[in-house]
């Protein structure tokens, strides 16, 4: 009989905190830098230096909890994990181990119209390490590495999922709609290709009906939603090779490698991890009282799922345009402030889809980046709306606005585009076109009347897109009776 | 780690493979002889400790942290950082403005 098998995945999520200092000491929290400027005695781990914790960082800590549905614990500590590693000078690494900062969340995700709450296991504190340069092209060939410590003791939070997620996709989108979460609670800038967001995965699989969790292997290095969803699929398919041939899965970690499309045995260091945790005794215990949890409850903005949720019920657009439209909160903003202006959620919607989105994509551009604003945009519908300008307009105004940031009126006005629907300024057109016309003009009157639609065309064609094509039909019809 | 049952308690006993684990831990070369040293000290400290067993502890929390001290906090505000010639002053070797380190696997 052949086994049906079932997918098990756990994700463990790592996410810098966007403060303006590292967790422990004041050195700014920047991306890049020269090498070794962002240092201090406190992250180079000198003898002596003691660390202070970012209050900052417990804030953050507690409204990525809180956006996460977890349980903020009101007793919390730091401890030292132990290994020899020269990426952190200090030969360990504080973080959180049986007291971390949040328990028992959960997030509801949305896949093929099915949702489903994902457990979150615990959200802990920690600090970042510094990074590596091997001389070699990988670790193992290098004959020495050197450190670079700007990124010692940038803030963390980890986020543990329970193993909840049954496929590659459902992972992805996971990881999809946190991000959103951290960055609609704007304690993360969640930027995978800068490291400002990391996943790693657990991935096993088992006989369907079994209760019981198969090996576990762990995957690392996926830098993007894709190499996320690919690795699974890759690791999920690979697995089920093994096992069908009778083989077994042995405790691995192993690295995605992007270029060939597979994981591969990342090589480690022989001893089993054995990290030795303690309690740092250079750092108080965290004492939360609910008053400032609640104050922190109270400050969250409207979150990703309930942003979608009033998109549809309220606004009437479908689950997927909202899914989109939510998916970044600049995003959300941007629609919202424009829906403000002009009160038609589906155009807008679909302006923002298809032409903004388009445009973003195509220049590689981030919405914080671009030039125009909400206000802009809902102007350019409204004109548009008013009959001033048509479609077709409209779209090649957008483009120029996108450009240069001006506002639609000035380039309507600057480009001549303003719609002519005068009959007597397009009546002229119009008996050039029938003039020139006789074989259409004919088929027309013998009963063809989609010939009356090329007839429209060549007059648009005559007035560079702004005669009003509604005007137009109307002469036509009324001048070919 | 084994066990041994004395005057009808359990009491945990070293073995020279815990020691010699815990030296590789730490990245400590032991000889044979300070293998058998060590162990025979951690055995009699432990031995030592025992006596806290005696201590009636229902009703008290486990301790955490012993000083007195919580939420000690800083504002988020940037400080002084070292420039990179005094960040690297202390190490034998460098490159690149980067600490210079063995191979690590």
């Amino acid at each position: 009989m052949r086994v049906e098998w079932e997918t098990v995945i756990g994700l463990e999520i790592h996410a810098e905190l966007k403060t303006k200092t590292k967790i422990f000491c004041s050195c700014p929290n920047e991306f890049g830098g020269k090498e070794n400027t962002h240092v201090c005695p406190v992250c180079l781990g000198l003898p002596g230096a003691l660390p202070v914790l970012n209050k900052q960082v417990v804030e953050y800590a507690v409204r990525a909890g809180v956006a996460l549905n977890c349980a903020i614990q009101s007793y919390s500590k730091f401890d030292r994990k132990n290994y020899f590693y020269p990426d952190l000078p200090t030969a360990y690494q504080i973080s959180q181990y049986d007291l971390p900062i949040c328990r028992n969340g959960y997030l509801e995700i949305e896949v093929n119209g099915e949702k489903k709450k994902i457990r979150i296991n615990r959200i802990h504190l920690e600090e970042d390490a510094g990074k590596l340069l091997h001389s070699g092209s990988s670790i193992t060939s290098s004959q020495y590495s050197l450190a670079d410590y700007n990124r010692a003791g940038v803030p963390l939070i980890e986020i543990v999922t329970e193993p909840d997620l049954s496929s590659a996709e459902e992972a992805r989108v996971f990881l999809e709609q946190l991000r959103a979460v951290l960055e609609y609670t704007e304690v993360s800038d969640v930027k995978m290709e800068e490291g400002s967001l990391r996943c790693d995965a657990n991935i096993s699989l088992r006989p369907v009906g079994s209760t019981k969790l198969g090996t576990k292997m762990e995957i690392k290095n996926m830098n993007s939603f894709r190499a996320l969803e690919r690795a699974l699929a890759y690791e999920i398919e690979r697995q089920q090779e093994v096992l069908e041939e009778g083989g077994k899965i042995v405790q691995e970690t192993r690295a995605w490698d992007e270029g060939k499309g597979m994981t591969a045995v990342m090589r480690s260091k022989e001893e089993a991890h054995d990290y030795r945790y303690f309690p740092d005794p250079d750092l108080a215990p965290i004492i939360l009282e609910p008053e400032w949890v609640e104050e922190i409850r109270a400050s969250l903005p409207e979150l990703p799922e309930a942003r979608k949720e009033r998109l549809v019920q309220e606004l009437g657009l479908s689950a997927y345009d909202a899914g989109v439209l939510t998916a970044s909160r600049a995003l959300a903003e941007f629609f919202d402030q424009t829906v403000a202006v002009y009160n038609a959620p589906k155009v807008v919607a679909n302006w923002i889809m298809v032409e903004y989105l388009g445009l973003l994509n195509a220049n590689n551009l981030e919405l914080e980046k671009s030039k125009i604003t909400p206000k802009q945009l809902a102007t350019l519908l409204i004109v548009q709306a008013e009959g001033k300008i048509s479609g077709k307009i409209a779209k090649k105004v957008f483009a120029e606005m996108f450009a240069t940031g001006k506002d639609p009126e000035k380039i309507i006005k600057e480009k001549g585009l303003v719609q002519i629907s005068d009959e007597g300024a397009l009546a002229a057109v119009v008996d050039k076109v029938i003039a020139a016309n006789p074989q259409s003009v004919e088929d027309y009157r013998g009963g063809k009347k989609k010939a009356l639609g090329y007839l429209v065309g060549q007059v648009m064609k005559e007035t560079k897109g702004q005669a009003n094509p509604g005007v137009v039909n109307k002469l036509l019809q009324e001048k070919l009776k | 780690m084994q066990y041994e049952i004395k005057d009808g308690e359990m009491i945990v006993k070293i073995t020279v493979k815990d020691v010699e684990k815990i030296a590789d831990l730490a990245k400590l070369e032991l000889s044979a002889e300070e293998g058998q040293g060590f162990t025979q000290d951690l055995q009699i400290r432990l031995e030592r400790l025992e006596v806290l067993k005696e201590v009636d502890t229902s009703g008290v929390e486990p301790l955490v942290y012993v000083l007195p001290a919580k939420n000690v906090l800083r504002e988020d505000r940037v400080g002084q950082c070292l420039v990179q010639e005094e960040a690297l002053a202390n190490t034998s070797e460098v490159e690149d403005g980067c600490f210079k380190v063995p191979r690590i696997v």
